[in-house]
């Protein structure tokens, strides 16, 4: 259900667990998704949000939370007072503590932020995903993924040869 | 717990390609999802124009031709083993052979080595088992269809067989090389049974099929790492025999190919001297040939400013409509495109783009004593360390250097100072109907839409007089490979 609470219009999000929850708009349009729902006029009652559990709902709510633009009477006021350049490398920190959960609950907050299309928060969780299959052994991302090395020691031998003017 | 294909797909395409080809070793179902995608082809695919490679000198050295802003690429290639000037100049092979997508196939002395200049990676080719192949080297490079590259060995028509020495001489000569050559009086004074068997062997090779049914190519592949026999089998008729070949009017007429070679839309393309292209298959072994657009009204014959009659060629290259075929010579140009050639029809249609003769704006650039009004906007850089002041002066825009290219007379191309081979075919842009040309002091772009030709820059590095551009071999455009998958263990 839509209200207004301190002249800022607020959105009711509901994950398929049923937990609903009141945000506001501008923190909502940060989907994309969202925004186009609000803007096709969908979202008069609580819009439901599918796929997205409860728990991964809050941790991206909370996410848009500090990542929506301050902008409004507060918002000009803490810009006064913190330099912009300040304030990126805040949100920076921010985000590398955000980040740090486990690999099944990024996998997750990856697959929200890729439905509820949210550009930050995918670049942000998919980021960290590359650096750990950039900086580690092949061992060490297949323990990440808990997968297995599927390959016959033939197609090993293959797979080596055509990779092997690359990595003399 | 697995992300879907989608997702995946996402994150991995941001893996860097060395690292995503590593990856493919992971499992089968990222092998896959990367291969599948193609992920590592997209970053390998070729950049926009950087600049020009312009050969100097009896093929011993590049300069690179660019715009004035960019930062120089080394054309010297200097990042390679055994480059310097002095190795060079007693080198008898010491230049690039090929090119194909960003990447160079560069050939020193008994070396041959495939080298990125952007990245400046580079391999050194393994030394084939069988000897050094004959024929012609070209690279194949194609990045919307494989990561590895090839380099693969055409073997020309069959020399005639050498008549037998007559009398037969006391000692065996030394080497390789036959004492005498073909010659018909001196075969006609041979005994009989020496001609008759002579005469035998010289039809027996002369009444075979050219180009062959199954063409015998050697081929080095960087995924299996060596070299191989490949044989390419052609599809449809042959072009004629090799009897047919050693009287060749294309031949006798002095029509040449410059020995280009194009990947284009999973295929590579060679024009042949012998006046016809071939297209090869990259994904099954098989060929077809393709006629090139007879030259009813053959391009008048040409002389240079020395007097020097100046062989026509033809010339392949890619730009935005696909394959350009040129028959250039002197300063006339002649260009087609080519319709409608696919896997199953190799019977092209030749639409004849544009036909000009460069003389007279070439002579008016020259006479009209416009020193110093040539607003030069690329520049060459030859030098070993490259050159520090680059100002951008803005191509593209501004007409100020654009030459007339209609009206006008203009016949006479005798400036003292000015004397040229005519005008060299530098290469096509690979996006937009533009031509770059050179003579021995200049370079310009031409445009095939509005026939106007554009002053670039000095092409004649002032500090080194002995330099004269090589009129024929790889000046080629330059379109980076970004990235590649060479060897690191030389990076910088």
């Amino acid at each position: 259900m839509a209200t207004r609470e301190a002249g800022k219009k607020m959105i009711m999000l509901k994950s398929p667990d049923g937990m609903e929850f009141e945000v506001e708009e501008a923190v909502a349009m940060e989907s994309q998704t969202i925004r186009k729902m609000i803007e096709d006029d969908c979202a008069d009652t609580a819009i439901l949000i599918p796929n997205i559990n409860s728990k991964i709902l809050s941790r991206v709510i909370e996410y848009c939370n500090k990542h929506v633009p301050t902008t409004g009477a507060t918002g000009a006021a803490a810009s006064d007072t913190v330099a912009p350049a300040a304030l990126a490398e805040d949100l920076k920190i921010w985000d590398a503590e955000f980040i740090k959960v486990n690999r099944a609950t990024r996998f997750d907050l990856i697959q929200a932020a890729s439905y509820l299309n949210i550009k930050g928060l995918l670049d942000l969780t998919s980021q960290t995903t590359i650096d750990t299959i950039s900086d580690n052994s092949l061992e060490e991302i297949r323990s990440f993924l808990s997968t297995k090395n599927d390959y016959l020691p033939e197609e090993e031998q293959t797979i080596r040869r055509e990779n092997q003017w690359a990595f003399q | 717990m697995d992300l879907p294909d989608e997702l995946l797909h996402e994150v991995l395409r941001r893996v860097p390609p060395r690292r995503l080809a590593a990856c493919r070793r992971v499992c089968r179902n990222w092998r896959d999802a990367i291969d599948g995608r193609g992920l590592v082809l997209e970053h390998l695919a070729p950049g926009p124009l950087r600049g020009i490679f312009v050969n100097f000198s009896y093929n011993k050295r590049h300069g690179f031709f660019s715009r004035a802003a960019t930062p120089p690429i080394d054309g010297s290639l200097g990042f390679l083993p055994n480059t310097s000037r002095a190795w060079r100049e007693w080198n008898r092979h010491c230049n690039i052979s090929d090119h194909c997508n960003g990447l160079i196939l560069f050939r020193n002395g008994r070396a041959t080595y495939v080298c990125n200049p952007w990245t400046r990676r580079w391999a050194k080719l393994p030394w084939p088992a069988a000897g050094f192949p004959h024929g012609r080297q070209h690279l194949v490079f194609d990045p919307t269809l494989s990561v590895h590259y090839r380099v693969m060995c055409f073997p020309g028509v069959p020399k005639r067989p050498s008549p037998p020495v007559y009398p037969p001489p006391a000692k065996k000569p030394r080497g390789r090389y036959s004492l005498v050559t073909w010659n018909s009086t001196y075969v006609e004074n041979l005994p009989l049974s020496l001609r008759e068997s002579y005469e035998q062997e010289v039809e027996s090779m002369g009444s075979m099929e050219w180009p062959p049914y199954s063409y015998a190519v050697q081929m080095f592949s960087s995924a299996t790492g060596q070299w191989e026999d490949r044989h390419f089998v052609r599809q449809g008729d042959a072009v004629t025999t090799v009897a047919g070949m050693w009287s060749n009017p294309q031949l006798v007429s002095g029509v040449h190919g410059r020995h280009t070679g194009v990947c284009w839309q999973g295929a590579f393309y060679i024009v042949r001297f012998d006046g016809f292209i071939m297209r090869f298959s990259l994904l099954e072994d098989k060929y077809v040939t393709i006629k090139t657009p007879t030259l009813a009204h053959k391009l008048a014959s040409h002389t240079n400013d020395y007097g020097c009659h100046i062989t026509p060629y033809l010339y392949l290259g890619k730009s935005k409509q696909g394959l350009y075929l040129t028959a250039h010579g002197g300063y006339e140009l002649r260009i087609w495109i080519m319709h409608g050639v696919s896997e199953s029809c190799h019977m092209p249609e030749w639409e004849l783009k544009h036909q000009v003769d460069f003389k007279p704006s070439f002579s008016r650039f020259y006479t009209s004593n416009n020193t110093g009004k040539e607003v030069e906007s690329w520049i060459l850089d030859i030098s070993e360390e490259g050159l520090n002041d680059r100002v951008d002066q803005g191509w593209d825009s501004g007409d100020d250097s654009i030459i007339d290219t209609e009206g006008g007379t203009g016949n006479n191309l005798q400036g003292e100072t000015k004397k040229c081979y005519g005008v060299h075919l530098l290469g096509y842009h690979p996006y937009k109907e533009i031509i770059f040309l050179g003579n021995r002091y200049n370079g310009f772009a031409y445009y095939l839409g509005s026939s106007k030709l554009q002053y670039l820059g000095k092409l004649y590095p002032a500090r080194d007089t002995l330099l004269i551009m090589n009129s024929d071999i790889t000046s080629f455009t330059y379109t980076p490979c970004k990235d590649d998958l060479l060897p690191a263990q030389n990076d910088r």
